[in-house]
């Protein structure tokens, strides 16, 4: 995979930096750094911060052609990953209020609730009912970021808890990868579903028309994922993913039924009716709800990283709706060559 | 079952589904194997699935059905 375009003057700055030796920080891009706090509104939505945070977490997923492995675990790059993260967290948490009165015992049935109820309902009404096949197309490409790459942001977590709390996550993430068997794995029926479309599920290629609401659905994964005081927030985003989700993918694949698409086209979509119907139970009560007890002092983190996920879901589902509304793509329009 | 087995764990979610690990085999009324599809399953025990026996998520849509009220 080849590195982004930039979208703005960090990922400029860091774009070029990374495509030479692993080094310190250039001035430049340690002034646009600085700057950032005051400088975006709202990084879940800043192009120019999403880009440069998806850049630095595919260096520990996939990596790109041409940038130095040793990348991944320099201190310049960490450093300057953590200063965009800074800015991150706080607009995460802007968004996010843990209701005073929830306590640790009421977690699971709190996340049933809230995850389950806040699926965008007309959205998903719209996708069953009347998005073209263009528009369908379009949805499968934005989300090709963080399907492609399905479960493995929550094994991170894996290492980072003990007990019942692991047993219930690593129980999911084996449905996950397919009960490994090589082609049943979750981001492998995803693949089939591009390539059923005439898409390209190649990691990364449609990168350039893919707006930061979507790229946030991905990073708030790898930023929970890869940070240990993060692991209750990793847990309540997997349950936000999961709760619901037989439903969001029951609207999919009839939608994608009605445009004409193969069985195999909304294998992916079905398969997830069934399997997060199992998810869902296990990641609220069994992986949560054990998670809070063993871990007290850590409950509210599940709750937030639940609600955080919530929060960026709506606006992506903002991000596709109101282009669409106006008659537009809500893809981003590529540069000419 | 060999008594070194341990026994089919089955376990009742309020509200959900009914949790089926194990070594167990399903079938339905007329003796016929129903394929799991995976190893830990969700039985329906609210009798809204469209995917019987399996849960689908559409106990939710009953939940909310009855806070709307
Ligand atoms: S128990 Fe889930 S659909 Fe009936
Ligand atoms: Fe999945």
């Amino acid at each position: 995979m080849r590195l982004p375009g930039p979208r703005g003057p960090i990922s400029t700055a860091l774009f070029a930096w990374l495509s030479g030796e692993p080094g310190p920080v250039p001035s430049p891009l340690t002034d646009l750094l600085d700057a950032l706090p005051q400088a975006t509104a709202d990084a879940r939505s800043d192009e120019d911060v999403q880009i440069s945070l998806w850049v630095c977490y595919g260096l520990t997923y996939e990596g790109f052609d041409g940038v130095d492995e040793r990348w991944e675990w320099q201190p310049t790059l960490l450093a300057v990953r953590g200063a965009l993260e800074a800015v991150f967290e706080r607009d995460l948490l802007a968004e996010v209020q843990v209701p005073a009165d929830l306590t640790p015992d009421k977690v699971p049935a709190f996340l049933m609730e809230r995850c389950g109820a806040t699926s965008p309902a007309a959205f998903l009404k719209f996708m069953q009912q009347e998005a073209t096949i263009e528009q369908f197309k379009e949805l499968v490409i934005t989300r090709s970021i963080d399907a492609l790459h399905e479960g493995d942001a929550h094994t991170w977590g894996i290492p980072r808890v003990n007990g019942r709390a692991k047993a219930a996550l690593i129980e999911i993430q084996a449905d996950e990868y397919g009960g490994g068997m090589p082609g049943r794995l979750h981001a492998e029926l995803y693949a089939i579903l591009m390539s059923e479309l005439d898409l390209d599920p190649e990691y990364g290629v449609y990168i350039e028309q893919i707006p930061a609401a979507a790229l946030v659905l991905h990073n708030l994964r790898s930023f929970f994922g890869l940070h240990r005081r993060w692991r209750g927030g990793i847990l309540g985003n997997l349950a936000a993913t999961e709760i619901g989700s037989s439903l969001i993918n029951r609207h999919f694949s009839e939608g994608l039924a009605r445009l004409g698409g193969s069985k195999k086209s909304r294998w992916f979509y079905d398969e997830h009716i069934l399997a997060d119907a199992v998810h869902e139970q296990l990641a609220a009560h069994d992986m949560c709800g054990a998670f809070v007890a063993d871990y007290p002092a850590e409950w509210d983190r599940v709750v937030i990283g639940a609600l955080a996920t919530l929060s960026v879901r709506a606006l992506f589902a903002r991000s596709v709706v109101d282009p669409w509304a106006a008659g537009a793509t809500s893809l981003r329009e590529l540069a000419p060559v | 079952m060999s008594d070194d087995q341990p026994p089919v764990e089955i376990t009742v979610y309020e509200n959900g589904p009914v949790i089926v690990r194990g070594t167990y085999k399903l079938q339905n009324s007329e003796r016929n194997d129903i394929d799991p599809g995976r190893e830990t399953i969700a039985l329906c025990r609210c009798g809204l699935s469209a995917l019987k026996p399996f849960c689908d998520g559409n106990h939710a849509l009953r939940g909310a059905a009855r806070s709307a009220l």
